[in-house]
């Protein structure tokens, strides 16, 4: 099997988990991961962690280690590295970032490291951007839902053209729109929580701004995410579910995913 | 015929694959009470002649080449296959039809003038148990149980033979496997064969059923006071060998009298979350969905070879106003799991034109 692990031991806490490197070869666009499995297995699902476009993957997966072995769950950061993954956070690129994911969570299922059927799925920034939209494909793989610091987002509404919401052009990438749009009412009724640093509200280079977004979702990242809550507690109560969220404001933060962790707790309320 | 020579006789006789379920060992006897031999009973037989099927399809899964004086064991039964054979359960000692190459022998009524004559094997008996009943494929049925299974069931239904049913049945399997639902793949009308029923296996279905599993080596002319509960069996095996949804192929076209029967109960079409239809061609797809509707059911895509044609497919959406979908739209796991939610909530795959 073209598989295989490079496992380095990873201390924290005081307590010992293995820290692995796993490397999917021979398949064209396979995703590599860092994993965090502890000793004491625990049944929960696990944690998928998706970086932003620094591709911060091991960051992540070391973030979340101390509160993987606290409570026996497993980590997996899969790497869409800059080479092969240009806008991996729009999914409907070229490269399918969505099959690739799933693709490496069937690896992982059928070499004994994890079951993968359903797992909570973690984003920051442009990881939220992917981790939002893979979830309105496959709602029922998810459990729940944690979003962290988007720059923007697909409304799960009819207000905008898909990227931006799920209304429809005559663009092929309207379809995907359609598609999400199949899949709304399970994806309505995930547990979704939000994540937002206190202070990122700076109008940095790598947040999109263009006149249309900032009318619909606002100017900073702190706007767009309440933007994003509202449209998603309102498409739920309007079909007829009660939604399922929660926005933490972590005080002290700005847009780092490294402060969110150390300053903000933000492992602390992902594993919460 | 002694036991010992039926024995070595039966072992050297090549099974079908309808047969799949018996035990050879339960075989004691032969009976040549032909004029008795109803639907389901197994048949030792020899080839007299080769026609249409040169082949036979054993219980191994691999199909075997005929030759003349081979030893067969076949089921007794009706076959309906417009482009071959429309035949009836019914033996005569001095010859019969092989109707179908998954093992089902009976008589030839009609043919498909394209077709050559069917493949002509003598009955060498019956085969009997110990205590001199003919046994039957019903002997080896999943056990009744009632009840049926909540999984999701989608169904796909065809205008006709070769339409695409299967294509889109194991390319929808595929596409539910790879979005990670435990899939059942069935095949609820036909005739006993081991093309789709691999077909099946081969995109990843967990498990794989059909109506030999419930005892029958072909749906037609069974009454579907047995036809509704093997579904509902299959489907029931399928959810307890762990799957979350099945996908239930209905055989030949709408027009088949079976498959239209069962479409028009209002609670057969109750136990199916939505369906698919498969089509060769744009006026196939319009009089597919025409009769479809009229029945109250509304596709929620259609396939099928119409969708390997961009023209046929312009033509067949602007006809129905349905979504189009390719073999390998159907095998994406994003299209196969928004397929499935949008069957509950009614909503579109692609944009309204």
């Amino acid at each position: 099997m073209s598989f295989y692990t490079d496992t380095a031991t990873f201390n924290a806490a005081g307590a010992q988990s293995a820290l692995s490197y796993h490397r999917a070869g021979g398949t064209a666009k396979a995703l590599p991961a860092w994993i965090v499995r502890s000793a004491s297995g625990s049944d929960a699902p696990p944690l998928v962690a998706i970086h932003g476009i620094s591709r911060g993957a091991q960051e992540q997966a070391e973030a979340f280690a101390r509160m993987a072995l606290k409570t026996g769950r497993t980590v997996i950061a899969p790497l869409f590295s800059h080479e092969d993954w240009r806008g991996y956070q729009r999914i409907t690129n070229r490269y399918r970032g969505d099959r690739a994911l799933l693709a490496l969570l069937r690896r992982l299922e059928q070499t004994g490291i994890v079951a993968t059927d359903r797992f909570d799925l973690f984003g920051y920034s442009g990881g939220a951007q992917f981790a939002h939209r893979f979830a309105m494909l496959y709602p029922q793989r998810i459990t729940r839902l944690h979003l962290a610091a988007a720059g923007w987002y697909c409304l799960p509404d009819r207000s905008a053209p898909y990227p931006y919401a799920l209304g429809t052009t005559g663009h092929d990438e309207a379809s995907w729109g359609c598609r999400m749009a199949g899949n709304r009412d399970a994806f309505l009724g995930l547990p979704l929580a939000l994540y937002i640093g206190a202070e990122d509200t700076d109008r940095d280079t790598a947040l999109r701004s263009t006149v249309a977004l900032d009318a619909q979702q606002g100017f900073t990242r702190l706007d767009r995410i309440r933007t994003y809550k509202s449209a998603f507690e309102k498409q739920a109560w309007d079909r007829g579910i009660s939604p399922r969220t929660s926005l933490t404001v972590l005080h002290g933060c700005g847009h780092s995913f490294a402060d969110c962790i150390r300053i903000g707790g933000l492992d602390q309320h992902v594993f919460s | 015929m002694t036991s010992g020579t039926l024995t070595q006789t039966l072992a050297r006789a090549k099974w079908a694959f309808s047969t799949r379920r018996v035990d050879p060992g339960d075989a004691a006897g032969l009976s040549t009470r032909f004029e008795d031999a109803g639907a389901g009973d197994l048949v030792l037989g020899r080839v007299m002649s080769i026609g249409s099927h040169r082949r036979i399809q054993l219980t191994t899964g691999r199909p075997s080449i005929l030759y003349p004086e081979d030893l067969v064991v076949l089921a007794c039964g009706a076959r309906y296959a417009p482009d071959q054979f429309e035949g009836i359960a019914k033996l005569d000692a001095d010859g019969a039809d092989m109707l179908a190459g998954g093992g089902c022998l009976g008589q030839m009524r009609q043919r498909n003038s394209e077709m050559k004559a069917p493949t002509r094997i003598e009955p060498v008996g019956l085969l009997t148990s110990t205590d001199g009943t003919i046994i039957n494929l019903a002997d080896y049925a999943l056990a009744p149980c009632p009840g049926r299974s909540d999984i999701p069931v989608i169904g796909v239904v065809g205008a006709s033979m070769n339409a695409g049913k299967t294509t889109a049945t194991a390319a929808l399997v595929y596409g539910l496997r790879q979005a990670g639902w435990r899939v059942a793949a069935i095949k609820a009308t036909g005739t006993g064969a081991f093309g789709d029923y691999n077909a099946y296996a081969d995109a990843g279905a967990e498990y794989v059923g059909d109506f030999t599993d419930t005892g029958m080596v072909s749906t037609y002319l069974e009454p579907l006071s047995r036809i509704i509960p093997s579904m509902d069996r299959l489907v029931r095996e399928g959810a307890e060998h762990g799957c979350d949804i099945a996908v239930v192929e209905l055989a030949d076209g709408v027009f088949q009298r079976e498959t239209a029967a069962m479409l028009e109960r209002l609670d057969v079409q109750d136990r199916f979350a939505g369906f698919v239809f498969a089509c060769g061609d744009a006026l196939a797809a319009t009089g597919g969905v025409s009769v479809l509707r009229n029945l109250g059911i509304e596709p929620a895509v259609l396939t099928g070879k119409v969708s390997c044609s961009p023209m046929a497919t312009g033509e067949a959406e602007a006809a129905t106003g349905i979504d189009i979908v390719t073999k390998a739209c159907l095998s994406d796991p994003a299209v196969a799991n928004s397929l499935v939610h949008s069957m509950a909530s009614g909503a579109r795959l692609r944009p309204a034109a």
